[in-house]
C-alpha cells in the first residue's frame, strides 16, 4: 500500500479516529495500531506478515534475556545472537543472491539458485531491531513489553522507508498518553502536502521527461543533457525519498508521535560530511552509532578513523543494495569523508560538536574559529558577520559538495539497474564529456523550472521555514482541510497515470 | 517572571529584528520571547484534527472522481472491479451533480491537449501482405530445451542502409521494451539506426480501456512511418478481458484466447501496413507459476497468429531465458558468461538480458538489410 494512492486514503480514514476513540485505552490503542500496520504491511505481500513477527518475538526474548542477563559476558552474547540472527534474515532475504553470484563470478562456485523476493522494508525494520537489542545491552533502555516493541518495528508510517527511528524515542511516545488537544495538524498537513508534491509530481516528472533519457541512453545526448540528467537525477531522488519520509512524519503526527527530521535541505552542504548531516539523516545516526563509534570512530587515529570512515559507508552503501556498485557508491563517500578530514586537519579547522538541526553554527563552523562559534552559540540571533572571502569559501563548498554528491548518484543509479554495473556509470560519465557543441534535446522551460526552483528551495532558510508553519498552524481548521482537498486535486491532476515505486522501497 | 512581547498575534522575527536595530528597547528576554512565540506551532483538538482529515479525504474524493472512476477501470476484472466502480461512479455522478470535478477535468482536458502531439487515425483491419515469405520454419516447439532462437519467417533482402539514409526502427511495448529501446538505440554498432522507442508501463493488448495500442501504432505508423518495428508486449496480457459487448471474457478460456488472437491480428494489421517489418520478441519464463502458465500460453497464441504473418519475425526468447527448465534469474549469456537476466520482480529483463536480446533483433535486421558505411 504506497502512501500517495486513494487505497491509503481510505484505510487511514478508518485508522485515525479509531486511533483517538481509543486513545484512552492503551491497550486497545496499540493493538489497533498493530492490526493496522499489519494490514499495511501484508497488502504487499501476507507472507512476509510471519517475518516480521519472527523478527518481533526473537529480538523481545533476546532484548529481556540480556535485560537479565547476571555477567556483561552473558549480555554480550545474547546481544551478539540477536543481531547475527537479524543480520542473518537481512543476508538471506537481501544478499543471498548477490553472494551466490559473487561468489559465482570470482571463483566459477555455484551456489544452489533460490527465488527469493526481497520484502519491502526489510533493511529499515531489521536496523531498528538491532537499535533496540543494542540500546537493551548499553542499558540505554529496558525492555518493552511484546506489544508496545510490536508497534515499533511494525508502525506504518515508517515500516517501509523510514525514519529509522531509535526505541529511546519511539517508546515513550508509544506510553504518554495522547493529550485530545496537542494534535499539530497543520505541521502534519503542510508535511504530507509537501510530500506527495514532491514525490508525485517533481520526482515522477523529472523521471520521465530527463533521468530516463539521460541515464538510459546517455550516448545519444550531448554533455548539456546529460549535465542535466544527472542534476535532474540528484533532485528526483531527493523528493522521491524525502517525500516519502516527509508524508510518514506528518502521517505519524497525525495519530500523535513525533518523529526525527529525516532530511535538512542536502543540497545545501557546505561539505561531505555536512552533507550527511542532513541526508537521510537518521540513518547517518544509526551508522555512527551502531557501526561508526562501536568500530572506535575517531578515538584511535587518524589511520584508524579514515579505516572507520570506509568501513562504515561502504557498508552503508551496501546497506542501499546487494550489489557491489553500491558498495563502491559508499566507498566513494567514505573516501570524501576521509580527504575533506585530512584537509581540514591540515588547515587546522576547529572540530565542533553542533546540533545538526542547527544550520548556522554548522556553516559558521566551516569558516570560523571555534571561540566565534561559541560567541554564535551564545547568542544564536546575532547577525552572522560572513566576510566576502567567508561568502566565497562557503559557496565554493556548496558547489564542490554539490558536485561530489551528483557523481555520486551516477554511481548509485547504476546500481538500481540490475545487472547493469559500473558499466552503466561509466557510460554516463563518458557521454557528459562529448557533444557540448549541439543543442540540448532534453532541456525545456518547465525541466529547467522544477531543476532550478527545487535546488532554490533548499536555500530557504530554516527560520523562515519554521515561521511560516508556525503561521500555517493558525489557519482556521475548515481552511486547512478545504486547502488540502484542493491541493490533493492539484497533485493527482498533475503527477502521472499511476504511481512509481519509491526508489528507496527496493532497499 | 520574563517580559511579555507586545500583545501581536503574531510578530515576525524579521521585524523584531528591525525592531532592535532601531534601537528599540526590547531586552534580549523579551526578543527571544517574541522569536519562539513565532515559531511555536500551534495545536488543535483531537475531534477538530479528524473531521478535518476526514472532510478533506470526502472533498478530495469528490474534486477527482475522475481520477476515481479511471483508477476503478484499469483494474483487473473481477467482483473487487465491480464494487470499486460502482462506488467510484456514484461519487463521479454526485461530483458532477455539484460541479466539483469540474477543476481536475480541466488541467486534464490542458494535459492531454499538451501530450496528444500525434494525430489520432483510425484502426483499420485490412491485412496487407505483400512481401512473400522465402522461406518458413515450423512454430517453435516450446517442450524443446534447445537455446537457439527460432525465426518463423525470413524476409527478402531490404534497401542498402546508410548514415545518410538510416534505418527506422520503432521499438513499441510495455514496460518489457523499456530496455529494450535502450539497447536497440546504443547498441547498434556501426548500424545506421534511427530509433524512437515508445514504451508504456502496465499495457497490454487484453485492456485497451487502459492504453489502446491499436490505435495508438496506428498514429505514429502513419506520422512516423517506420521501416521496422520492434513489439515486446504481452507480460500483462494474463487476465480478463471484455469483448466488444462488454461481456467478461475469463483469461484462459477458448473465446478468451480467440478474443486475444483477434486483436493480435488487428494490431499486426496496422504495423504491417506498406509493407513494414514487424520483428516480434516473445515473452520469456516468469518467476510466478499462475504468471508463467499464462504468458506461456499467450507465447503460443501469438505463434499460431504470426506463423500466417510472412512479414512478422519472431524472435523467440522463451527458451533462452530458461524455457522447459522454468524461470532463471542468472543464466549464460551469448557468449557463456553468466549475466543476472532478471530484475528482483520476477517479470521484467535486466539491462543485460535487454542488450541480449537486442543482438538477437539486430541479427534479424543484418538478415534483410545492407548496412553501409
Amino acid at each position: 500500500m504506497l502512501f500517495p494512492t486513494f487505497t491509503f486514503a481510505a484505510f487511514f480514514a478508518v485508522v485515525l479516529p479509531l486511533s483517538w476513540v481509543l486513545r484512552g485505552r492503551p491497550v486497545a490503542w496499540k493493538t489497533l495500531i498493530l492490526v493496522a500496520s499489519y494490514v499495511f504491511y501484508g497488502y504487499w505481500d501476507w507472507r512476509f506478515l510471519g517475518l516480521l513477527a519472527a523478527m518481533t518475538l526473537v529480538n523481545e526474548v533476546a532484548s529481556v534475556g540480556i535485560h537479565r542477563a547476571t555477567s556483561d559476558a552473558a549480555r554480550s552474547r545474547l546481544t551478539a545472537a540477536a543481531v547475527v540472527f537479524d543480520l542473518g534474515v537481512l543476508a538471506v532475504f537481501k544478499y543471498y543472491g548477490f553472494f551466490v553470484s559473487s561468489l559465482e563470478d570470482s571463483f566459477g562456485w555455484e551456489g544452489p539458485a533460490l527465488d527469493i523476493v526481497l520484502p519491502v522494508g526489510i533493511s529499515f525494520f531489521t536496523f531498528q531491531a538491532i537499535s533496540y537489542v543494542v540500546d537493551v545491552k548499553r542499558g540505554e533502555a529496558t525492555p518493552a513489553p511484546l506489544l508496545d516493541f510490536a508497534v515499533y518495528l511494525s508502525f506504518f508510517p515508517q515500516l517501509v522507508a523510514g525514519p529509522i527511528v531509535r526505541a529511546t524515542e519511539f517508546l515513550p511516545e508509544l506510553r504518554a498518553s495522547r493529550t485530545p488537544n496537542q494534535v499539530e495538524l497543520g505541521r502534519a498537513v503542510l508535511l504530507i502536502g509537501r510530500g506527495l508534491f514532491k514525490k508525485v509530481v517533481i520526482a515522477d516528472f523529472l523521471g520521465r521527461a530527463i533521468v530516463s533519457d539521460a541515464f538510459g541512453t546517455p550516448g545519444e545526448y550531448g554533455g548539456l543533457d546529460v549535465l542535466l540528467g544527472i542534476y535532474g537525477y540528484a533532485i528526483q531522488i531527493y523528493a522521491d525519498f524525502s517525500g516519502y519520509t516527509d508524508m510518514a512524519i506528518g502521517l505519524a503526527l497525525l495519530l500523535g508521535f513525533r518523529f526525527p527530521q529525516n532530511f535538512d535541505r542536502p543540497y545545501a552542504a557546505v561539505s561531505v560530511q555536512d552533507f550527511w548531516r542532513r541526508w537521510h539523516m537518521t540513518l547517518s545516526r544509526w551508522l555512527r552509532d551502531y557501526l561508526y563509534v562501536p568500530l572506535g570512530g575517531n578515538r584511535a587515529g587518524r589511520a584508524a578513523t579514515y579505516r572507520n570512515l570506509l568501513i562504515t559507508m561502504g557498508l552503508g552503501g551496501l546497506w542501499h543494495g546487494a550489489a557491489w556498485t553500491f558498495v563502491v557508491w559508499g566507498l566513494y563517500q567514505g573516501l570524501g569523508l576521509a580527504v575533506e578530514r585530512a584537509l581540514g586537519e591540515a588547515r587546522g579547522e576547529p572540530e565542533v560538536e553542533f546540533d545538526a538541526a542547527d544550520v548556522r553554527i554548522r556553516e559558521i563552523a566551516r569558516l570560523h574559529s571555534g571561540a566565534e562559534v561559541d560567541a554564535w552559540r551564545e547568542d544564536p540571533t546575532s547577525p552572522v558577520p560572513f566576510t566576502p572571502l567567508a561568502v566565497r569559501r562557503l559557496w565554493l563548498g556548496r558547489l564542490v559538495t554539490f558536485h561530489f554528491v551528483c557523481a555520486g548518484w551516477v554511481v548509485f543509479y547504476a546500481g538500481t539497474v540490475t545487472g547493469g554495473g559500473l558499466d552503466t556509470a561509466l557510460d554516463v560519465f563518458a557521454a557528459l564529456g562529448q557533444g557540448w557543441n549541439q543543442a540540448p534535446e532534453l532541456l525545456n522551460p518547465l525541466v529547467g523550472l522544477v531543476i532550478v526552483g527545487s535546488l532554490a528551495v533548499q536555500y530557504v532558510p530554516p527560520l523562515l521555514a519554521r515561521q511560516l508553519s508556525a503561521m500555517f498552524s493558525t489557519v482556521r481548521t475548515p481552511v486547512v482541510a478545504v486547502g488540502f482537498a484542493v491541493w490533493i486535486m492539484i497533485v493527482v491532476a498533475l503527477g502521472p497515470e499511476g504511481v512509481s515505486e519509491f526508489i528507496y522501497f527496493q532497499f | 517572571m520574563p517580559p511579555t512581547p507586545p500583545d501581536e498575534p503574531f510578530e515576525p522575527l524579521a521585524r523584531a529584528v528591525r525592531r532592535r536595530e532601531r534601537g528599540d528597547t526590547w531586552t534580549d528576554e523579551q526578543f527571544r520571547a517574541a522569536r519562539e512565540h513565532d515559531l511555536t506551532e500551534r495545536t488543535q483538538p483531537v475531534r477538530s484534527t479528524v473531521l478535518a482529515v476526514l472532510g478533506c479525504l470526502v472533498l478530495a474524493a469528490l474534486l477527482t472522481s475522475g481520477k476515481l472512476v479511471e483508477i476503478a477501470e484499469r483494474q483487473e476484472f473481477g467482483s473487487a472491479r465491480d464494487r470499486n466502480l460502482a462506488l467510484a461512479e456514484g461519487v463521479d455522478r454526485l461530483a458532477n451533480f455539484l460541479s466539483l470535478n469540474r477543476p481536475y477535468d480541466a488541467i486534464q482536458d490542458v494535459r492531454d491537449a499538451n501530450n496528444d502531439r500525434v494525430e489520432v487515425v483510425a484502426v483499420t483491419t485490412t491485412t496487407t501482405t505483400t512481401v512473400p515469405p522465402t522461406t518458413s520454419a515450423a512454430p517453435t516447439d516450446r517442450s524443446s530445451t534447445t537455446t537457439t532462437t527460432t525465426t518463423t519467417t525470413t524476409l527478402p533482402p531490404g534497401r542498402d542502409v546508410s548514415d545518410a539514409e538510416p534505418l527506422r526502427v520503432y521499438v513499441t511495448g510495455d514496460s518489457q521494451a523499456t530496455y529494450l529501446g535502450q539497447a536497440v538505440t546504443t547498441e547498434g554498432g556501426a548500424r545506421a539506426l534511427e530509433v524512437t522507442v515508445d514504451d508504456r508501463i502496465s499495457t497490454s493488448l487484453a485492456r485497451p480501456d487502459y492504453f489502446d495500442w491499436p490505435t495508438r501504432w496506428a498514429s505514429v505508423m502513419a506520422e512516423d512511418d517506420p521501416e521496422v518495428v520492434v513489439v515486446f508486449v504481452g507480460a500483462n496480457d494474463h487476465q480478463d478481458m471484455a469483448d466488444a459487448a462488454g461481456d467478461r471474457l475469463v483469461e484462459g478460456s477458448p473465446e478468451w484466447q480467440a478474443e486475444w488472437q483477434a486483436r493480435l491480428r488487428t494490431a499486426l494489421d496496422v504495423l504491417t501496413a506498406d509493407d513494414r517489418t514487424v520483428v516480434w520478441v516473445t515473452q520469456p519464463p516468469m518467476r510466478d507459476g499462475g504468471l508463467d502458465e499464462g504468458i506461456e500460453l499467450i507465447n503460443d497464441l501469438a505463434a499460431e497468429v504470426l506463423a500466417d504473418r510472412p512479414q512478422v519475425v519472431s524472435v523467440d526468447i522463451w527458451d533462452l531465458f530458461g524455457g522447459a527448465d522454468g524461470y532463471a534469474e542468472r543464466l549464460a549469456g551469448p557468449d557463456g558468461e553468466i549475466i543476472t537476466a532478471r530484475v528482483s520482480d520476477g517479470v521484467h529483463v535486466s539491462r543485460p538480458a535487454a542488450s541480449w536480446i537486442a543482438d538477437l533483433v539486430f541479427a534479424e535486421l543484418d538478415a534483410r538489410w545492407t548496412f553501409s558505411p
